[in-house]
């Protein structure tokens, strides 16, 4: 390599970088901290929108500053004050608002070939969103994109339609566990979810993954009317469903329930007895104290301790047993009895809170 | 014999040269992938409603784990700003080293302590545990009192007694955004199964601290912290955004990283005998899911951000560069099976190879360059007008993607708000070739000679804590 193609390259970069620093400064001269002043406009127009819901000032008035501020920062600023305020003033500033020019522009964002508009036009329709949008939002919440999808789901509270709330459910069918519980926890707070065609999906399931989404679903619910279906899922042959139906039991408080998760705590399987001490804390089913002591000198730790935390959750019977444990009877059980004791309420209500297994990520997506 | 030298010399020069061409051509390329993916990762984090994952439980809870080895300086402050995080549900566990200053004492009566009975389920093997320690007025906080063992062994023991399926491993001397978590595991929400996830680090020497927490980022007027700020936005903003879109990031910084706890069990945890565990626990975490087929990513996440103090003295910096080039070493050796191995698909054919002969040798082939041209130019051998310009295209080189790194920054998250702290940050990225380049270059040709040695040790570190504890240094391993 010569000493002029050397050179040319050094003159090359000179420009560039001299390129580069003009750039910056030019940047911060007419980009005058443009996030802050970003952040500011918005939290601004929220101020506006609360003072319109307080009845401080005209819905004409709260409509104009919409009108007057960029797109993003209206976004911004309907999603924050939409997370604390809903009634009558808000859906008459939704009806109003959509007959702005710029709401026109977040519909037909939604059809945009470019993953960033359509999420604008998500995060509009989550905050915004009428029945007449459910094509659109449909069409949303089958995107490409995973963050396009992840922002349209809260637009089912909006439009709690049963296509809508199927498409959901299918998104948390192909999604990764934390996306089936985010989809579930969603549609679990819907009013008027369709029961019936649960409890069908619930029960004719077949791929895993799906059914313990479900099953989320139904804890979160606690329906007496999905009981049924997540007994039989006790029965599952992949085990993850299974814990997820002992998990899901301990939002039925129910003696059939008491008895399903007695029979479980003699479970081959670890997490399942694990699990069902866990629930049967969580009910507080004094009657269940006595095999719940047996587990104390099980061979696996979190099998003891789960029903160490289930005898402290159920009260006093359970705490006699917990206090009475010496080691002759069984040092491990000793052991862990004193552990037990020894835990705050805030650690035993976390221990009461846990999934046994966490997010697990091998669920298969069908059975063999 | 002079003529066969001087054609030696001048072959050796040519070679250094394609060298240098092509590892440059490569961060350039680097550079050129990182732009769409700091937009994608701009664009998600600058229009996300983060209050919408908070009032969830979609999110998995998160163990922070916190190693410190006389750390007294700051320590409980840190540990309330870990506790006081914006995260639906986390503990903190912080792991005591078998620290000889007062971190224990400190520790009891801030936080009220009395001791559990061992029930932890011991996957990984630690120095011996002396004692479970909780708080009777923080439930979500764990002490581990352990004999020495090392950072390693300490973060092994946080896994262990960790209670969540996520585990964050954060450097007691780090401060992390209060957001910073909530950030970082929303990347567990979107796209391929991450098993492990890594966010920004910056630099806070010269930012205004107050109980660990950054109230408005600076730019450290001092030259030797403030020339890491540029050094540190090259290596984040565009180094591992670049290898996020080529799928093989294999750095996941130990001050701030997020992990399924999981897969580390199933990997053994952190190796106790590697100086920088933090590089080698991600390469084996590749190996281990490629070798088991299973899908995964490994990502770097920009918005989410800690803040970690760099040394701000010669001997500590050196130290420090000595000490991650020798564990680069380390886990090159140790790793090699995966060389333009096709079985580790895109990390056995370009992370790793470019590591091996980008990273770890470019110290080695830099100094010779330098050596040679001294000689060259000395003995009459080499053209200095050659010689000056490929100086000139050297640090002209270093210079552009040290002012492309700030361009980045400024192009989107701008933490830096004064004028006064921005021309900081430019003009120590033009001055870093100059002078600072080269030093860092030496200690890491000091770290490879080390790491044929086979040394060891970590090497003292110089602290200076936050805040108002800054002129105090404190020794930490």
């Amino acid at each position: 390599m010569s000493v002029a193609v050397l050179t040319a390259l050094a003159l090359i970069q000179s420009a560039f970088v001299f390129l580069l620093i003009t750039t910056l400064l030019m940047s911060r001269w007419f980009r005058p901290l443009g996030s802050k002043l970003a952040r500011e406009r918005v939290d601004e127009l929220s101020r506006e929108l609360y003072r319109y819901l307080s009845g401080q000032i005209d819905l004409e008035v709260a409509l104009d500053r919409l009108d007057d501020a960029k797109l993003s920062t209206i976004l911004h600023a309907l999603q924050d004050v939409a997370g604390h305020v809903k009634g009558g003033l808000w859906e008459t500033l939704v009806t109003a608002a959509r007959e702005r020019p710029w709401f026109r522009i977040v519909l037909s964002r939604s059809g945009s070939r470019f993953w960033w508009r359509r999420l604008d036009a998500a995060h509009g329709l989550s905050v915004l969103a009428r029945p007449s949008d459910e094509i659109r939002l449909l069409r949303l919440l089958g995107d490409a994109h995973a963050v396009v999808r992840l922002a349209t789901v809260p637009s089912l509270r909006r439009v709690p339609s049963q296509t809508l709330v199927r498409a959901a459910l299918d998104l948390a069918d192909s999604g990764r566990t934390p996306i089936q519980h985010y989809v579930v926890e969603t549609v679990s707070r819907l009013p008027g979810l369709n029961l019936a065609s649960l409890r069908v999906r619930l029960a004719g399931g077949v791929d895993p993954r799906e059914t313990r989404a479900l099953l989320d679903l139904a804890a979160c619910l606690g329906l007496p009317d999905l009981l049924p279906a997540v007994l039989d899922c006790l029965q599952h042959p992949v085990l993850e469903v299974r814990i997820g139906a002992v998990r899901a039991l301990s939002r039925f408080p129910h003696q059939k329930v008491t008895k399903a998760l007695v029979l479980a705590l003699s479970d081959p399987e670890w997490q399942i007895r694990a699990q069902a001490a866990t629930a049967l804390g969580v009910i507080g089913a004094r009657d269940a104290a006595r095999p719940l002591f047996r587990l104390l000198n099980d061979h696996s730790w979190w099998v003891r301790l789960r029903s160490g935390v289930a005898l402290r959750l159920i009260g006093e019977p359970g705490i006699q047993m917990l206090e009475g444990v010496r080691p002759s009877y069984d040092r491990f059980a000793a052991d862990m009895a004193r552990y037990v004791l020894g835990l705050d309420d805030g650690a035993l209500g976390e221990f009461a809170g846990e999934d046994v297994v966490g997010y697990a990520t091998s669920i298969p997506a069908r059975v063999a | 014999m002079i003529e066969l030298l001087s054609r030696f010399l001048m072959s050796w020069e040519g070679m250094i040269l394609w060298y240098f061409l092509a590892v440059n051509s490569f961060y350039a390329f680097l550079m050129l992938l990182s732009m769409p993916e700091l937009w994608r990762n701009w664009k998600m984090a600058h229009s996300e409603n983060l209050n919408r994952y908070m009032s969830s439980e979609a999110l998995p809870p998160v163990s922070v784990l916190m190693p410190a080895y006389n750390m007294s300086a700051g320590l409980v402050d840190s540990v309330r700003a870990q506790l006081s995080l914006r995260y639906p549900r986390h503990e903190v566990i912080v792991i005591n080293d078998g620290s000889k200053d007062a971190t224990m004492t400190l520790l009891h009566a801030a936080f009220n302590l009395y001791e559990v009975p061992p029930a932890v389920s011991k996957q990984l093997r630690t120095q011996r545990v002396r004692g479970y320690l909780r708080s009777r007025h923080e439930p979500g906080l764990l002490v581990i009192d352990k004999e020495n063992g090392g950072k390693a062994d300490a973060l092994n023991a946080g896994i262990n007694a960790a209670r969540y399926p996520l585990v964050v491993a954060v450097d007691a001397d780090t401060i992390l955004e209060t957001d910073a978590i909530l950030r970082l595991a929303r990347t567990f929400l979107v796209g391929t199964p991450v098993i492990a996830a890594g966010g920004t680090i910056r630099v806070v020497n010269g930012c205004d601290v107050e109980r660990a927490r950054v109230l408005r980022p600076r730019v450290s007027r001092r030259f030797l912290s403030g020339v890491q700020v540029p050094e540190y936005l090259r290596a984040f903003l565009f180094g591992r955004l670049g290898w996020n879109r080529l799928g093989g990031n294999l750095i996941v910084s130990g001050a701030f990283g997020l992990f399924q706890r999981k897969y580390l069990l199933e990997i053994g945890g952190y190796q106790t005998d590697n100086v920088v565990e933090d590089m080698d626990l991600v390469v084996r975490l590749h190996r281990h899911m490629l070798e088991k087929g299973e899908e995964y990513r490994v990502a770097f996440v920009p918005d989410p951000v800690a803040w970690t103090e760099v040394p701000s003295d010669i001997a500590t910096l050196k130290r420090q560069r000595e000490r991650w080039h020798r564990g680069l070493v380390k886990t090159m050796l140790s790793h090699r099976k995966l060389m333009f191995n096709p079985r580790y698909g895109r990390v056995g054919m370009i992370s790793y190879p470019f590591f091996f002969f980008g990273e770890m040798l470019a110290p080695v082939i830099e100094v010779s360059g330098y050596f040679f041209t001294f000689v060259g130019l000395l003995l009459g051998w080499l053209n200095w007008q050659f010689a000056l310009a490929f100086l000139a295209v050297a640090v002209g080189y270093q210079m552009m993607l040290s002012v492309w790194a700030v361009v980045l920054e400024e192009a989107t998250f701008r933490v830096y708000g004064s004028l006064a702290d921005f021309s900081r940050m430019l003009l120590f990225a033009l001055l870093e070739p100059f002078g600072y380049r080269q030093l860092t270059v030496i200690w890491r040709v000091q770290g490879v000679i080390n790491a044929l040695r086979g040394r060891k040790q970590w090497g003292e570190m110089q602290r200076r804590g936050f805040g108002a504890a800054a002129d105090r240094p404190v020794t930490t391993n």
